[in-house]
């Protein structure tokens, strides 16, 4: 099961870039910087694609996975460079001074992050599949990206051989992010962003 | 004469936004007297502090904190609770709202929203 068509990716895509612009302003005002999210493509596919894709072999950083309940249920992830999650925690100034990425405030304010980049991308998807999906509290995995990119990816994807992958630019105080986001849907859930998808292709093929 | 600052019980799973939102509310010259990281916690901390105002977060583990404010009604019909939703909780805030919360703030939170929202639920 993939969407195949170039018109569905782009209409994703256009729902993920709801979800960055929502994300980049609520970044914006917790870190109190200036945030600026792009999203360049979006793919549909396979586990074994997705791994290759969010894995940066032999580099260390963090992912901020959060699972999602309802009708869009899944799991959401944020991948993040060591160095990138490391600008980050600088960007939020003298409330973080001295921290490091082992520091468990650090860490939570990187859940935070995490909360705010994956719940807005759960929103533009709710809203334009039309189902609800519910972010539960998040977990920070610190370690090397082909070790919990891999185990989580297999771990969570409940039956699906699907991973959505959004490939994010993201930009603090001028400073470039280095990370990606995914979701990997439940069957049940794929389905229902599939049929969205199919009938807003129809709309656009009738009013192309 | 200095009027004696309120006190305020701050609920929240996440670490950094129990802080932060101290920071914001400590700095509107509120007192924060006490914090919890889930809704058991938070009945226990309001059992034993009796703050005058407590913020609660909607998605926590343990208990969520749409069942805390429930519970915290029972122990006192008056209890004033502002809820700390995300975005896409609305549903939920409504709950939160019937079950006798006073207000809600959104995450991230703006200081002068918090101070704002907080001092209404005290009216």
């Amino acid at each position: 099961m993939t969407i195949a068509s170039s018109v569905q990716l782009d209409m994703l895509n256009e729902v993920g870039n709801i979800g960055a612009g929502n994300a980049a302003t609520s970044l914006s005002i917790l870190m109190d910087r200036k945030v600026i999210m792009h999203l360049p493509w979006t793919r549909v596919c396979s586990i074994e694609e997705g791994c290759s894709i969010l894995s940066r072999v032999g580099e260390v950083g963090i992912c901020v996975e959060v699972r999602v309940e309802g009708n869009l249920s899944g799991t959401m992830l944020l991948t993040l460079t060591e160095d990138s999650a490391a600008h980050i925690i600088s960007s939020f100034g003298t409330m973080l001074e001295g921290k490091t990425l082992v520091d468990d405030l650090a860490q939570s304010a990187l859940m935070e992050v995490g909360n705010i980049v994956t719940g807005s991308f759960i929103t533009a998807i709710s809203n334009f599949v039309g189902e609800t999906g519910m972010s539960t509290p998040p977990i920070l995995l610190y370690d090397y990206f082909d070790a919990f990119i891999c185990n989580t990816v297999i771990a969570r994807t409940e039956g699906s051989d699907v991973v959505l992958v959004f490939k994010t630019e993201l930009e603090v105080d001028g400073k470039a992010i280095f990370g990606d986001l995914a979701f990997l849907p439940s069957p049940e859930a794929f389905r229902a962003i599939t049929k969205k998808l199919d009938v807003a292709e129809g709309m656009v093929e009738v009013n192309g | 004469m200095r009027l004696m600052a309120k006190r305020i019980l701050v609920v929240d799973d996440a670490a950094f936004m129990r802080m932060m939102l101290s920071d914001h509310l400590t700095k509107g010259g509120f007192e924060v007297v006490g914090q919890a990281e889930n809704g058991l916690v938070a009945i226990n901390k309001f059992k034993e502090l009796r703050p005058d105002v407590v913020t609660m977060d909607i998605t926590m583990p343990e208990m969520d904190g749409i069942l805390a404010v429930k519970e915290i009604r029972k122990i006192d019909p008056q209890a004033r609770i502002v809820m700390c939703s995300a975005m896409g909780q609305q549903h939920m805030v409504m709950e939160a709202i019937q079950a006798g919360a006073r207000d809600f703030i959104v995450k991230p939170f703006d200081p002068t929203r918090v101070v704002q929202a907080v001092t209404k639920a005290l009216v």
